[in-house]
C-alpha cells in the first residue's frame, strides 16, 4: 500500500480509496488490514480491563476471599435430601401470623384459614360479615342484625373446635352439595353453603350504613329467606345484574353513588389493559383472537384447572 | 481500590486541567460527533512515519499523533511531554512510570463519552466493565467474603412449606427464583421502591425471597405473606380452590408487573408505548397472527404480547411437534368468517400464529387438563421435550421466508443471525389424578445442576430424570443475550 501523507482533505482520501480499490490485491490486502486491526483493537480491549484490575486493585477487591463452604455441603445420601433432613420425617408444624387478622395459623393450615379469612372461598361469608361488623365505623348500627356465629377451626388450638368441625360435617351430609368450582369435591369439614347468613334487613339502616355495607359485601337479599347476601361483592351465588338491581333499589335517592358500587366489583377484579394476556391455544382462542384480545378473566372459564393434593 | 492515577497526571491535572484530555477522547477516541469522525479519520496518522498504526496514541501535551513503534516514545524523550493517550481506549501511559494509569475522574470522562458516540452514530450501549461506586468499593473492602454459588453447597436452594395444598405456589415459587435473570436482576438490588416496608409490594417480598434462598439457611420458608399479597391483588382466583399452576403463575406475573410500577416515575412507565418493567423484559414477546382472506388474498396481521404459550398435546409426541402445529396456517371455514377489511363482507379466511419477537423466558403450559361439561380429565399423552430448543422454525421472519421460497442466501430472512436458542431451566409436573393431585419442579440451579422441588423436600435430579418427566409447565431461557438495542 501506498504510504499516505497526514491532513488529507475528505474527498482526497475518498478517491484515493476508490483508486486503491480497483485493484483486487489492494482489495484483499485492505480487508485483510482491517480485520487485523480490529482482531488487536479487541485484544488490547480484554488486555486493558485486565490491567486496570489488578492495577487499580478492583480484581481483589472483587474476587474477596471464597467463604467457607463445609456449613452448606449437599448431603448426597438417599435416605436425605440436599439439607441433611430424613425423607421420611414430615416437616415439623409452625405457626405463622396470618396478615390479613394478624392471629396466629398453623402454617400447615394457612391457605384454607386465609381463604376464608379474605372472604374469598364460598364459606367466607360469616367470616367476612363479622370482619365488616368489627371493622365498620358506626359498630353499632348492623353489627348486631349480621350472623355472628361460632368461628372457623384454623386457629391453632381448641379441642371444642373439633367438636364444632365434627357436628358441622354432620350438617353438610344432609344439605345438598355446593356448586363446585373446579369439581372439587374436597370436604373441609365446615362447608357452609348457606350465604344468608345475615338477617339484616335494609329498612333498619340509614342511606349512610347501607352504602358502607354494599361496598363490602354482595348484599343480593334472597328470595326465601328474605335475608341479605353477606359476601363479597363478586359472590358466585348472585350476579352482577342482580347486585346492581338491589343498589339501585336500596340507594334510590342517591344515584351517582349507587352507580359507582355497582361497578367497583367488576373493576376491581380484571387486570389491567396493558398486562399481557397468557395466549391460549384451543381453537376457541383462535375463533376470538381477531375480535379482542382475551383477558385473564375471562380465561378461567375455559381454563384447564387441575387440583392440587389434598 | 487504587483509580488516583499517579504522581505525574496529577501534577499534570493541577497545572492544565481535564480540559486537554477532554479533547483529544471527545475527537480522537470516543468520536462524539461527525465532525470527530471526520478529523479522526484524516489525522490519526503517525506524525513521524505517516503508518495508521500500530497503536497510535496522542500526547497529551501538544498536539503530536504517533504510533507505538517506537515514535510516540521518541517524542515523549525529546520534548520531555511524559504522558500520552491511547487512542483505541483512551487510556494513559505515563513514561516516568512506565505503565499505563488510571484515573477515576478521567474514565468517567471517557465512559460518558462513549455513551455519547453511540448515541451519535445511533448504535447500542456499548459494554462497559462493572466498576463499583465509593459506597460499593467500600462495602465490598469491609466485606471480604465471598459467597460463591457452586454445584456442591445448598446455597440458592431452599424447600417451602405446604400450607395447605399450595403445592401449585411452591412450584411457581421455585421457578421464579431459578429464572437466572430474575435472580440476577433482585440479587443485584435493581428494585427500587417507593411504597418499601409497607409491606404491600409483591417485588419487594420476591426481593426479600431470593436473600433468604441465598442465606445459606436450611429450614423451609413459609410463603404465607406472599400467598395473601397475590390473592389480594389478584382477587380472580377466588381462594385457594382455584389450584392450577399455570393459571397461578400468570396471575403472578401480573401481579409483579403491575407493583414494578412502584418503584418508577410515571414519566418512565412507558418507553414506545410498551412496558419496560423487568418481568415485561423477561417474560414478555409477541405473538403474530396473520389472517389471509381467501377471496382477495389481503393479510391482516396483528401482534398481541403474549407471556406464555398454550399447547393441544393431544396428538404431537414432541414440543417441537406441538410448536410447528401451534404455528401452522389453519382454515377457519364457513362457520367462522372474518370481515375483510378489503372485500368488506364477512369471508372464509386462513389464519396462523408466529412468533414476532421472543421473550428472554419462554414458557410452554402443556393443556393436560380438559374441562367440559360432559367430562373432567386430565390427558397423560407422553410430549418429549429437549433440553436445547432453537425456536427460529416458529419466529414469524422464518415463515415468511419459507412461505416465499427463500432458500438461497442472497435472499436470507431478516434476523437470520440472530441466535434463538434457549435452554431448559425449570419443568413443573403434576402428578396423580385430577381430583387428588400434586405439583412438584424440577429447576435447575446452574447448569447440568438439577434438583426436585416437592414442597419443603429438595433433592438431587438427574437431566434424564427431567426430561422423562411428564411435563405440564416448561420453561426455557434464552442461552445467548444480546445488548439492548434501544438508544433513547
Amino acid at each position: 500500500m501506498n504510504t499516505i501523507v497526514s491532513e488529507l482533505s475528505m474527498n482526497d482520501l475518498n478517491n484515493k480509496f476508490f483508486e486503491i480499490m480497483q485493484n483486487e490485491g489492494n482489495a484483499e490486502e485492505a480487508a485483510n488490514f482491517i480485520y487485523d486491526s480490529i482482531f488487536d483493537d479487541v485484544t488490547l480491549g480484554f488486555m486493558f480491563e485486565f490491567h486496570h484490575g489488578l492495577k487499580t486493585g478492583l480484581t481483589d477487591l472483587i474476587e474477596g476471599e471464597k467463604e467457607e463452604e463445609d456449613g452448606y455441603k449437599i448431603v448426597n445420601s438417599p435416605e436425605c435430601d440436599v439439607f441433611g433432613f430424613s425423607i421420611m420425617k414430615k416437616t415439623p408444624d409452625s405457626n405463622c401470623s396470618c396478615p390479613n387478622c394478624e392471629r396466629p395459623v398453623s402454617a400447615t393450615r394457612f391457605a384454607p384459614h386465609l381463604e376464608k379469612c379474605m372472604g374469598m372461598g364460598r364459606n367466607s361469608s360469616r367470616i367476612a360479615s363479622r370482619r365488616i361488623a368489627s371493622n365498620s365505623r358506626e359498630p353499632t348500627s348492623y353489627a348486631g342484625l349480621l350472623s355472628d356465629d361460632d368461628d372457623d377451626a384454623d386457629w391453632a388450638g381448641g379441642s371444642l373446635q373439633s367438636e364444632r368441625r365434627k357436628r358441622r360435617i354432620k350438617n353438610n351430609n344432609n344439605r345438598k352439595p355446593n356448586k363446585l368450582h373446579n369439581g372439587n369435591n374436597r370436604n373441609n369439614g365446615n362447608q357452609n353453603s348457606d350465604s344468608n347468613d345475615g338477617s339484616a334487613t335494609y329498612e333498619t339502616m340509614t342511606a349512610n350504613e347501607k352504602k358502607n355495607l354494599l361496598l363490602q359485601i354482595c348484599g343480593v337479599v334472597s328470595e326465601h329467606t328474605k335475608k341479605l347476601c353477606t359476601r363479597s361483592t363478586r359472590c358466585p351465588q348472585h350476579t352482577e345484574e342482580q347486585r346492581r338491581a338491589l343498589r339501585n333499589t336500596v340507594l334510590e335517592p342517591s344515584t351517582p353513588e349507587s352507580q359507582t358500587i355497582g361497578l367497583t366489583a367488576e373493576e376491581a377484579g380484571s387486570p389491567p389493559d396493558s398486562s399481557p394476556s397468557s395466549s391460549c391455544s384451543s381453537s376457541s382462542r383462535k375463533r376470538d383472537r381477531h375480535r379482542a384480545v382475551p383477558k385473564i378473566k375471562n380465561k378461567r372459564e375455559r381454563n384447564m384447572s387441575p387440583n392440587g393434593r389434598e | 481500590m487504587n483509580d488516583n492515577g499517579c504522581i505525574h497526571l496529577n501534577n499534570f491535572k493541577a497545572a492544565k486541567g481535564i480540559h486537554p484530555y477532554k479533547i483529544v477522547h471527545a475527537f480522537f477516541v470516543s468520536c462524539t460527533s461527525y465532525e470527530a469522525r471526520r478529523y479522526k479519520a484524516t489525522s490519526c496518522l503517525c506524525f513521524t512515519c505517516g503508518q495508521p498504526g500500530p497503536r497510535m496514541h496522542s500526547c497529551l501535551h501538544c498536539i503530536y499523533f504517533a504510533c507505538y513503534a517506537g515514535h510516540i516514545q521518541d517524542h515523549s524523550k525529546s520534548k520531555k511531554h511524559f504522558l500520552y493517550v491511547d487512542l483505541s481506549y483512551g487510556n494513559i501511559f505515563c513514561a516516568q512510570c512506565q505503565d499505563y494509569i488510571y484515573d477515576r475522574e478521567l474514565t468517567e470522562i471517557a465512559m460518558s463519552h462513549r455513551l455519547k458516540e453511540a448515541k451519535s452514530l445511533g448504535i447500542s450501549v456499548p459494554f462497559m466493565p462493572w466498576l463499583p461506586n465509593n459506597n460499593e468499593a467500600l462495602a465490598l473492602r469491609r466485606l471480604r467474603k465471598r459467597r460463591l454459588i457452586s454445584p456442591h453447597t445448598t446455597i440458592g436452594l431452599r424447600g417451602l412449606q405446604n400450607l395447605g395444598s399450595t403445592c401449585f405456589m411452591n412450584c411457581i415459587v421455585q421457578t421464579l427464583i431459578h429464572t437466572p435473570l430474575l435472580r440476577d436482576y433482585f440479587l443485584g438490588e435493581k428494585h427500587k421502591c417507593k411504597a418499601q416496608s409497607s409491606g404491600k409490594c409483591l417485588v419487594c417480598e420476591v426481593s426479600k425471597l431470593f436473600q433468604e434462598f441465598y442465606s445459606g439457611a436450611k429450614t423451609p420458608l413459609t410463603l404465607h405473606r406472599l400467598l395473601h399479597l397475590i390473592w389480594t391483588h389478584a382477587r380472580h382466583l377466588a381462594g385457594y380452590e382455584q389450584q392450577d399452576a399455570h393459571e397461578f403463575f400468570i396471575a403472578t406475573l401480573d401481579v409483579l408487573h403491575r407493583h414494578c410500577m412502584n418503584g418508577v416515575e410515571d414519566t418512565e412507565k412507558k418507553e414506545n408505548g410498551r412496558c419496560n418493567c423487568i418481568i415485561d423484559q423477561i417474560f414478555t414477546g409477541g405473538l403474530q397472527s396473520d389472517v389471509v382472506c381467501t377471496s382477495c388474498s389481503g393479510v391482516s396481521t396483528t401482534i398481541d404480547p403474549f407471556w406464555d404459550i398454550s399447547l393441544d398435546v393431544a396428538g404431537p409426541g414432541s414440543l417441537q411437534a406441538c410448536l410447528e402445529r401451534f404455528t401452522r396456517a389453519e382454515h377457519l371455514g364457513s362457520a367462522a368468517k372474518i370481515k375483510c377489511s378489503n372485500c368488506r363482507v364477512y369471508r372464509e379466511s386462513t389464519k396462523q400464529l408466529t412468533l414476532e419477537t421472543l421473550p428472554i423466558v419462554a414458557s410452554f403450559h402443556l393443556k393436560r387438563f380438559e374441562h367440559s361439561s360432559q367430562i373432567d380429565r386430565k390427558i397423560s399423552a407422553f410430549v418429549s421435550f429437549p433440553a436445547e430448543l432453537d425456536m427460529t422454525p416458529f419466529m414469524s421472519s422464518h415463515r415468511r421466508a419459507v412461505d416465499v421460497g427463500a432458500t438461497d442466501n442472497n435472499n436470507a430472512p431478516e434476523g437470520v443471525f440472530e441466535d434463538n436458542r434457549y435452554s431448559l431451566f425449570a419443568v413443573v409436573n403434576h402428578l396423580g389424578s385430577l381430583d387428588a393431585g400434586h405439583y412438584t419442579a424440577y429447576v435447575r440451579q446452574m447448569k447440568g445442576s438439577w434438583f426436585k422441588c416437592d414442597d419443603h423436600m429438595i433433592t438431587r435430579a438427574s437431566l434424564r430424570e427431567v426430561l422423562d418427566s411428564e411435563g405440564y409447565l416448561l420453561f426455557y431461557h434464552k442461552t445467548v443475550l444480546e445488548y439492548e438495542c434501544d438508544v433513547s
